[in-house]
């Protein structure tokens, strides 16, 4: 199975328990993993409120303040790897925004970590306005934690 | 999730690490999971310095085992055209996707042989 199928899996699964303890959100994934996606490997609908709450509660901090208020819809780009994301990777993530105006927030995450040159093109990305975020691996696995402690404490 | 295959040149120091900062993008080819499946067994790690100058990490790029390669894209390309007149509709629109990328893979490497390499850079093809 390819890394890429098997990202998508994951992401897939904190998705999912995220759509059954949030009121909002809901998420879709519009191609299939052979299909050129133009840096959307999912879309997700929510609340800038409900993404605050989530970010805050679990990882300690504010990844969405940039987000417009009420609701929102984010193109998420997902990477699987062992590794950091590079520079060259965070690049793309950043030239693919302008191929999707119609989001409000673009959601980079997987991997672990980011390098300081794949850093310093989200936090351009950042001061050109736009609303970047990123989640690495261990962020959506402590998001998938915290979901099932929700679900199995009925919370 | 596509698969994003770069090439790129970047400069390297002294211990012959890729220096993050000087990374510039030549092109990219987007590829499927069946040709990203096909050249899995010759991605390798690439020690890289990160921007500040102070943290390694590595990254993951198509060696440069060029003979070895070529030859498995070839060996994919022909099972392909072999095959296509026995297949339907949907499954020659795969197989036309599957060829374009085969074929363009084999450009992207031939680019990375053109490009001028010196003692102070490298061109790679790197995922991103």
């Amino acid at each position: 199975m390819s890394k890429g199928k098997k990202g998508e899996g994951k992401a897939s699964e904190t998705h999912s328990l995220l759509q059954q303890t949030q009121e909002e959100y809901e998420f879709t994934k519009p191609s299939r993993t052979n299909t050129p996606d133009n840096g959307v490997d999912f879309t997700i609908h929510s609340t800038k409120k409900e993404l605050q709450n989530i970010s805050n509660k679990v990882l300690g901090r504010d990844e969405f303040s940039a987000l417009p208020k009420g609701d929102v819809t984010l193109r998420q780009d997902h990477k699987e790897s062992k590794h950091k994301i590079s520079k060259a990777t965070a690049k793309k993530f950043v030239a693919d925004i302008e191929k999707n105006k119609k989001v409000d927030g673009h959601l980079l995450s997987g991997a672990k970590g980011l390098t300081s040159g794949a850093k310093d093109e989200l936090d351009a990305a950042k001061k050109a306005g736009h609303s970047v975020s990123y989640l690495s691996e261990d962020d959506l696995n402590r998001i998938n934690i915290h979901c099932r402690y929700v679900i199995d404490n009925e919370i | 999730m596509t698969t994003v295959l770069e090439l790129a040149e970047y400069e390297i120091d002294s211990s012959d690490l890729l220096l993050e900062a000087s990374h510039k993008s030549i092109s990219t080819l987007g590829i499927g999971e069946e040709v990203s499946e096909l050249i899995a067994p010759f991605i390798e790690e690439l020690n890289a310095l990160e921007s500040n100058g102070k943290d390694k990490y590595t990254l993951d790029a198509l060696s440069n085992e060029k003979n070895k390669i070529n030859k498995t894209l070839n060996e994919c390309i022909s099972e392909n055209i072999n095959s296509y007149a026995s297949k339907d509709r949907e499954d020659k629109d795969y197989s036309e996707t599957i060829l374009y990328e085969l074929i363009s893979l084999k450009k992207l490497i031939s680019e990375r042989s053109l490009g001028s390499q010196s003692d102070f850079t490298r061109i790679i093809i790197g995922i991103i």
